[in-house]
């Protein structure tokens, strides 16, 4: 039963069902025989939060231990934030309505800078101190992990760990941790010390910065006994059919992706030098299709969904998709199940395989050429010409299909005013063959990226290209252009390349009301910037200089495997626009991921 | 083959809207792997439907499924499917009756609904209900999209008596005019010395057109 302090605000806020839980498949366990409880914390809403496939996973991995206990919990909306700071309801978990306090641990993600405020929000509400070294010995520890995981630093003060790459195996580490903290009566400071000594587990309290004159990092050193200067990221070395979550809690009310998702491999050797999870999540390894196919059944079987979708960072680069999306298709129509796609390369194969699914026509054919002219497509290495992307589209209209959404992004190292006239005449082109709307974002340099070292556009700049497509697209009127807000970028570039001094940026502008700041209607810009100069940190510092060579960066100790001197030399080759070839199909360009984790690329064709 | 089926449901369902509602019995119809009857057309659906809509932050011990499958399956065997599936659900199964398809649609034969009505501490409804007993009309003035309408309350209220914990009320579900249980506890506070307000609504059964109180497993139809 929903307790009645919770209940009573229920009937007070919109989509009530956010907040009650009970779903399906939803774990129950006894809490006296629990001996590790764990609260999976997403800092986003519901709907975001139960979309999200490392968060079933993890759900899985800790209730599969029979001591411990995963128990969810997102960030209220405002509404509900509101009255139950009013009421004096502390943030509670889905499965048993205990308040965050009663935890040994409180799990968040890292997946989007904009979502930090959103943390101590959480934090707030539970009624837990915002930095690690307010927080006493009955208060649970606060670990992150996801893809900023890989530069936590901006909230090294609140996170008193971090784990790095993919979370199976570490996560059933730190549990044991807890249990030995709880069997042997550890301090949270030992148990601290043993969990730095887990490998892939970041503890930024036991490490100290040193700054240079011009506010560069000079150094970041571990300063406990045991603790090394680098943590390297975990990674399971083979897919199996182990950790795959095929009993997912279904909701009762609408999310984001509400269907099964089926991951059918990681890791991306594409090289697109902007994209951080093709440089993070390497090298590629592939889930058999066996594991594919009995997955997705499983899970139909254990939720009742009508749709399946396959789920990587790019699902036609599966080496054998044309035998299993086929066979997917045939198994499931005959029970009533979708198949879908989420993302498509930007050729004609990738459009004739789509059309085997059904569904897809409905919902229309999004592909992301990225920049317009070829010469920028060569900077980034997205290796897909012009010709390619109107072939695409061709066949999409013999197929049916009767519009495209096509994304690209602004602001890319070295674009000029003429790679934006190519983009346009691209773009009139492919209205040619069936109409189009042209979302472009502003290009964010991210950490472990080829492109660390570059500046961001200043907004005016990023403002001013956009004004400037938008005026070549207006009088075109089977052209529809939307682009994102350049000030959610400039946080962005911020806060991916930020260092620890950012901690206090981030408290001072939760305390100004920020939260939600990926959400439109939330965000606060000026209250940012206000923040920023209640510290005295400049933002540009962060987000719009060119990074020398031989800078110390805050995330290099943080390592996805990747050899800092390949990104340097694959930025070299950028700004030359020379092309970089994918490790997957062709030979390897030495990233250094391989031998420095001990792993290898595994496809499903080599196998054969 | 068509069956009537009837679920409670617990209070994790108790803020879902109607379709969303409709989603999580179609979901756990598809687990229990029943052999649904699918409309024709572009866009096929089960051909289901969830008598007497229940109001949100509701809980019920009686939610009604009219529902036709594909192939005729014994009671038995969709009972045995249901329940299994059911077990660690909010959902559960509490009787099924086969039905012939000349019958009308469930929801337009339901008349009635039962509710257990729980007062928040603090407030005493005895001596309101005793009143509203009392009278002899009560004028009630129904709020609906298209307008108001003037009724009187005594003829929308087929029993009502005090409990332990607040009252017990069968209330009117059919048009012209449908009597939900906020409303008779705003029409009660009429009768007492200030407003009263409600804890927890229940709803425990749906009752059938006629003179008896039937439900609608048990009617004679």
């Amino acid at each position: 039963m929903i307790p009645k302090n919770i209940r009573r605000l229920l009937p007070q806020v919109q989509k009530p069902a956010r907040y009650t839980g009970g779903e399906v498949n939803a774990v129950m366990k006894d809490l006296a025989a629990i001996d590790v409880r764990i609260a999976l914390a997403f800092p986003d809403t519901y709907e975001v939060g139960m979309s999200h496939l490392g968060l079933k996973i993890l759900y899985k991995v800790v209730n599969d231990i029979p001591y411990a206990y995963a128990e969810r919990v997102f960030a209220p909306w405002v509404d509900m934030g509101g009255l139950m700071q009013t009421e004096g309801v502390p943030l509670f978990s889905l499965e048993t309505y205990s308040p965050l306090h009663d935890f040994d641990m409180i799990g968040v993600t890292l997946q989007y800078e904009m979502s930090y405020t959103n943390i101590l929000y959480m934090l707030d509400l539970a009624q837990i101190p915002f930095l690690t070294h307010q927080r006493t010995e009955s208060d649970p520890l606060i670990i992150a992990g996801g893809p900023c995981a890989f530069n936590a630093e901006p909230l090294a003060e609140m996170l008193d760990a971090v784990a790095l790459g993919e979370g199976e195996e570490v996560t059933q580490e730190i549990v044991s941790v807890l249990l030995e903290r709880k069997l042997q009566k550890l301090s949270r400071q030992e148990t601290l010390q043993r969990l730095a000594l887990v490998p892939g587990v970041y503890v930024p309290s036991l490490y100290s910065p040193e700054y240079n004159g011009d506010d560069t990092l000079k150094a970041l050193q571990s300063i406990s006994i045991g603790t090394s200067n680098v943590v390297k990221k975990r990674i399971l070395s083979k897919l199996t059919a182990d950790y795959i979550p095929t009993a997912p809690v279904v909701p009762y009310t609408d999310i984001v992706h509400d269907r099964i998702m089926i991951e059918i491999f990681r890791g991306c050797a594409r090289g697109c030098r902007f994209c951080q999870a093709g440089m993070i999540y390497r090298p590629v390894r592939e889930y058999s299709s066996q594991i594919v196919l009995e997955a997705a059944e499983e899970s139909i079987k254990n939720t009742g969904y009508e749709e399946v979708s396959l789920s990587s960072l790019s699902t036609m680069d599966y080496s054998s998709i044309e035998t299993t999306l086929p066979m997917l298709v045939d198994k499931l129509s005959c029970q009533g199940v979708n198949v879908s796609l989420p993302s498509l390369r930007v050729d004609s194969f990738s459009v004739e395989m789509a059309a085997q699914v059904a569904r897809l026509r409905k919902s229309g054919l999004t592909l992301a050429p990225e920049a317009g002219s070829q010469r920028l497509r060569d900077v980034i290495n997205k290796q897909v010409s012009a010709e390619d992307l109107l072939q695409a589209l061709r066949g999409a209209r013999r197929l049916g299909f009767k519009s495209a959404k096509l994304y690209f992004m602004i602001g890319l190292p070295t674009e000029t005013i003429a790679d934006l006239d190519e983009m346009v005449d691209l773009v009139t082109q492919a209205a040619g063959i069936m109409p189009v709307t042209v979302s472009t974002s502003s290009f964010v340099p991210k950490p472990h990226t080829p492109f660390q070292w570059e500046p961001q556009f200043s907004m005016y700049e990023l403002e001013t290209r956009q004004r400037y497509l938008k005026e070549r697209f207006r009088r075109d009127r089977r052209v529809k252009y939307n682009y994102h807000d350049a000030s959610t970028s400039f946080l962005e570039a911020i806060f991916s390349r930020g260092d620890r001094r950012l901690s206090k940026v981030l408290l001072e502008a939760y305390k100004r009301g920020c939260k939600f700041d990926g959400w439109s209607e939330h965000f606060k810009f000026k209250a940012w910037m206000d923040a920023f100069a209640e510290c005295g940190l400049d933002p540009t510092f962060y987000a719009n200089r060119v990074r020398e060579e031989d800078e110390v960066f805050p995330w290099d100790h943080l390592s996805p495997g990747l050899d800092k001197s390949y990104l340097y030399n694959e930025r070299a080759a950028a700004l030359k626009a020379e092309w970089t070839v994918d490790c997957a199909r062709e030979h390897c360009p030495s990233c250094g991921v391989c031998p420095n984790l001990g792993v290898q690329t595994f496809t499903e064709k080599e196998r054969r | 083959m068509r069956v009537w089926l009837k679920f409670a449901r617990d209070d994790s369902l108790a803020f879902i809207s109607h379709l969303d509602t409709h989603k999580a019995y179609y979901r756990m119809f598809r687990r229990a792997a029943l052999p649904l009857a699918y409309s024709q057309g572009f866009n096929p659906h089960p051909i289901m439907s969830l008598a007497a809509p229940l109001p949100l932050g509701f809980m019920s011990n009686a939610d009604y499924l009219d529902l036709v499958l594909a192939e005729d399956t014994p009671p038995e065997d969709i009972t045995q499917r249901l329940l299994t599936v059911s077990g660690h659900e909010n959902l559960t199964l509490q009787g099924i009756r086969v039905i012939t398809t000349k019958v009308p649609a469930l929801a337009a034969l339901i008349a009635w609904g039962e509710y257990d009505i729980t007062i928040r501490p603090g407030f005493n409804v005895t001596e309101a209900i005793e009143a509203f007993e009392g009278a002899r009309e009560v004028p009630f003035v129904k709020e609906t999209k298209r307008g108001t309408r003037d009724a009187d309350a005594k003829t929308l209220v087929r029993s009502i008596v005090a409990t332990e914990h607040g009252l017990r009320a069968i209330l009117s579900l059919a048009e012209p005019v449908v009597f939900r249980p906020e409303e008779l506890v705003k029409v009660l506070s009429h009768f007492s010395s200030s407003e009263i307000a409600i804890e927890l609504v229940v709803r425990q059964e749906l009752y059938v057109r006629g003179d008896r109180l039937d439900h609608p497993l048990h009617c004679g139809l």
